[in-house]
Formats: C-alpha cells, structure tokens, sequence
C-alpha cells in the first residue's frame, strides 16, 4: 500500500467564500453557494487524504465530490450571467433608451457641430441629460462626430454617473464569476492529478503481487 | 423533482451515509456499518439528495456540465 501521507495544500485564499465582494446581495447568493461548495469539498478532502491508507479507494469517492462542486459552480455561473444580462439591460434601459427620439437627428447634428464632442457630451453627462447623450449612443459615433472608443468612453461614464449600484454590482458579479473560475481550475487540475496517481497505486499493489508470486 | 425511486438509490444513499458519517468526524473512506447515532436515516437521504445528487426538474444526474466533463478530462490525461 502506498502512504505518503502527502497533502493537497491549502486553497488560495482569495479561494474563501468570504472573498467574495458583496457576497450579501442576493444577486451575489449562487457565487458564494457555490464557493462555499468548492471550499467545504476541497477541506474535506484534504483531512480524509491526510488519514487514508488505501488511496486507490480514496480516488472515485474524491472524483464524486469534487463533480458535485464543480456542478454546483457551473450552476452558479449561469445564475451569475443570467444576472449580469438583467443589470446589463437595466442600467441600458437608463443610459441608452431606444426610444427612438424624433429629434435625434438634430441632436447629432448639434453634437457634431461643437468644438469637441466628447467634452460636449461629458457635459452632458455631469448635467444629467439622458436625452442628449441617448441621442449620440443609439446612431453610429461618427455621426455625432464621435471615435468609437468616445463612444465607449461616454457610456462608461455614463453608466457609472447614472447607475452607480447596478455597475458596481456587476463588477463584483465579474469578479466573484471570475473567482469561482479559477478555484474550480485549481480544485480540477490538482485533484484529476492525484486522482491519476491515487488510482495508479491499485495496479503497483496488483503488480506486487504478481512479482512476489 | 426527486422521486421516490432517486431515494431508494443505492449511490445516494452511499454518498449520504458518507456525508453523514464525515460531519459525525470519520474520516476514513471506509465507512461503518449504518448511521452515525441521532441521524434519522430517511430524512438525511431526502435532504442530501435535494442539495446535492439531483438538479430539481430532472433526473438528469448532476456532474454532466462543462466544468464536470472538462475535470474528467483532465483526469484521463486530457
């Protein structure tokens, strides 16, 4: 029998469900779910690899919970992006209404017509008026007399001056969606490994065996 | 949704006992006989499968999702 007695190591830390900022939004809820799935199983097992003589039995039951986390993190993840599309439209539905303004041609050509557009349109911004700058956002930038990437400028800042919370809040999804990622990666590269290694043990013993035969 | 058939499973029953006996503090892979004391073995089985074995609408076993296959994968040298 093989017993090394080796440990997986600790999850990194940025691993923690606690981690996970503005983990108290219920929008936020599956993210921490899940990475509290991801570390329970890994603390799991890393104790019973710690105490198990026989790893060769030790590696299906390891392949079963680490699935059920990953399961559990796939869940999430898809709860995470069907979140973010929600927000995503509700803060466009704020800065961007397609509510095609009949005026909106005149707008642009008054926007083009300035000096600079874009510190025309921050402005606008600042000032709170979602009319002009939806004027500009829903034609293509050059008609305002815009660069694309003003144009993206314009609705960052838009987003962020309009709806501070929701853009907040899908950073944190981005970011908690991210961390959930790469636990999962790490849970998945390092444990495949010794489940490999910890199977491998079952045909050394039948070997052994069979030389001592 | 869980039938009665699912918690009759003899996997869900294992991966239950096991989890069972782990939060009693066992913590070899070889497990005891039955349920750890003051555990009422069906409502465990119930509870364990709802969270863990099962999605809710389907019989579908969990683990047959991208990061599931790609894990698989990796453990069969991919």
């Amino acid at each position: 029998m093989k017993n090394k007695n080796s440990s997986i190591g600790d999850l990194p830390l940025d691993a923690h469900p606690g981690a996970i900022k503005g983990g108290d939004n219920p929008l936020l809820t599956p993210a921490k779910r899940a990475s509290e799935s991801l570390w329970d199983s890994w603390a799991k097992l890393r104790d019973t690899e710690k105490s198990v003589t026989d790893k060769s039995k030790l590696a299906p039951i390891a392949q079963k919970v680490v699935e059920k986390a990953l399961a559990t993190t796939d869940k999430a993840l898809d709860s995470l992006r069907k979140n973010r599309e929600l927000l995503t439209a509700k803060v466009n539905s704020v800065v961007s209404p397609k509510t095609g303004d009949p005026l909106g041609a005149e707008i642009r050509s008054h926007i083009k017509a300035q000096k600079s557009a874009f510190i025309f349109l921050a402005a606008a911004v600042k000032s709170g008026d979602k009319r002009t700058l939806a004027a500009a956002l829903n034609a293509p930038a050059y008609l305002s007399g815009l660069t694309t990437e003003q144009c993206s400028s314009l609705l960052a800042l838009a987003q962020k001056t309009f709806c501070p919370e929701e853009v907040l809040l899908i950073e944190n999804i981005d970011k908690a969606a991210a961390r959930l990622s790469r636990t999962a990666e790490h849970i998945s590269t390092t444990i495949a490994g010794r489940i490999r290694t910890w199977s491998n043990a079952a045909d050394d013993d039948a070997l052994k065996g069979l030389k001592n035969a | 949704m869980l039938s009665e058939e699912d918690l009759k499973s003899p996997e869900i029953i294992e991966a239950a006992r096991f989890d069972a006996w782990f939060t009693a503090g066992h913590r070899s892979v070889t497990l005891p006989d039955g349920w750890p004391d003051g555990i009422d073995p069906e409502g465990y089985v119930r509870r364990h499968a709802e969270k863990c074995c099962k999605t809710t609408d389907t019989n579908v076993p969990v683990g047959d999702t991208p990061l599931v296959k790609r894990f698989r994968q990796l453990i069969n040298g991919g």
